[in-house]
């Protein structure tokens, strides 16, 4: 469902298909390392000049988010957080974690479309 | 015995009731076929079947690193023989064995492609699927650039919705078929195994990373290929596919296959190392 609703707003903003695949493999990327027993997902999709947006919110992970926030670049080491990372640094043009209500948080990820 | 002789011998064996102490074992390919043709002979079909079983078996083993057995392979391509037996024609001048060949890779290539929608798509839609892999690798080569949604809807004459649809339907295609080319029916989806024998280099440079390591090195070398490409090297997944000779959807389907594999790697090596943490071992 995720991914026919993230096609159906990319195809409003000629988004190539090699960079929405890219943003479906982010999001999935994210859920995967939720527990199976985490609360309520929300998706925001917005299509700003040029490019896709999506929030992807209410995950509890912090292990993913401290791996998000941190300062330093990519270091690599045994862990499985790294790779999360590695593959949203390649994957999207941008991300950032955004904090939600304290306990949960988001992930805003951005791709241009060129 | 001369060039007049053999052929009335062959004609004779090759037609009729066999000569006294003659068995259909002892007959020639050619008077095999001859008498499947003129008698529907059993026997004959029957020899002829077993006599190019090894090339059924050698044809299945090249696809034995697909995930499915071999005997099963062997019994799909089996049917791929008996068709070619049956519907051989003696005078197009061409040898059995030049004939059965490609219809028994057929068998086996349409056994992979039926068996790989893990769910049930409707047939519309898988069709639609096949055509996007093309219009997709086209347009590619047309635009420079991956297409977006409009463009496919536009070079399909489908709706957006549709192709949306059926590009999400292609995700139901399981990995047992994730190494075939591009969807043709007539590629011997090799290339890829074949290509990966000259990048030695680049998974050793890959395994210095030692990013995921050890999960890593439990990774199919052309797993390993594929991340270290999009992941260490930055390429997209169109130049990924560029680079290798594979379809763009074809990438994304082996990225996605590589990750889950490495993350379910990781987790059993977790799993192992908590219960050495557990009996003291660490």
């Amino acid at each position: 469902m995720m991914r026919v609703l993230m096609g159906g707003m990319a195809s409003r903003n000629d988004l190539p298909l090699d960079r929405l695949d890219d943003l479906h493999l982010a999001v999935e990327t994210l859920l995967a390392e939720e527990p199976e027993s985490g609360g309520e997902l929300t998706l925001e999709l917005s299509t700003p000049a040029g490019g896709f947006r999506v929030l992807l919110g209410g995950l509890v992970n912090q292990s993913v988010k401290a791996a998000l926030v941190a300062d330093d670049l990519f270091k690599p080491c045994p862990g499985c957080l790294l790779d999360v990372r590695l593959i949203l640094d390649s994957l999207l043009d941008s991300h950032g974690v955004v904090d939600m209500d304290g306990v949960s948080f988001g992930v805003e990820m951005e791709k241009r479309a060129s | 015995m001369s060039a007049l002789e053999s052929d009335r011998v062959e004609g004779q064996r090759g037609a009729g009731p066999l000569p006294y102490g003659e068995r259909v074992e002892d007959l020639s390919e050619r008077e095999l076929l001859l008498r499947l043709r003129e008698q529907q002979d059993g026997a004959a079909r029957e020899e002829l079947i077993k006599r190019y079983l090894p090339l059924v078996k050698s044809l299945a083993r090249r696809f034995a690193s697909r995930g499915q057995p071999v005997e099963d392979l062997v019994q799909v391509g089996s049917i791929g023989l008996i068709k070619a037996v049956d519907r051989f024609d003696l005078d197009r001048g061409v040898e059995l064995s030049t004939y059965a060949t490609p219809t028994i890779m057929g068998e086996i290539k349409r056994y992979f492609r039926d068996k790989g929608w893990a769910v049930k798509v409707p047939r519309a839609l898988q069709d639609l699927n096949v055509r996007l892999n093309r219009v997709v690798e086209q347009l590619t080569v047309e635009l420079r650039r991956s297409p977006t949604i409009a463009e496919l809807a536009a070079a399909t004459e489908v709706s957006e919705e549709e192709v949306v649809e059926a590009l999400e339907s292609g995700r139901a295609y399981s990995s047992v078929s994730i190494f075939s080319g591009g969807g043709g029916e007539e590629d011997e989806s090799l290339e890829l195994l074949d290509y990966l024998g000259t990048e030695e280099e680049a998974y050793e440079i890959f395994e210095q990373r030692r990013v995921l390591a050890p999960a890593m090195a439990r990774l199919d070398p052309r797993e390993r290929l594929i991340l270290h490409l999009r992941f260490f090297e930055g390429m997209t997944q169109t130049q990924v596919a560029t680079r290798i000779g594979i379809s763009q959807m074809h990438v994304s389907r082996l990225i996605r296959k590589s990750i889950d594999n490495l993350r379910q790697y990781m987790a059993e090596e977790e799993a192992l190392a908590e219960a050495a943490r557990g009996r003291g071992e660490v």
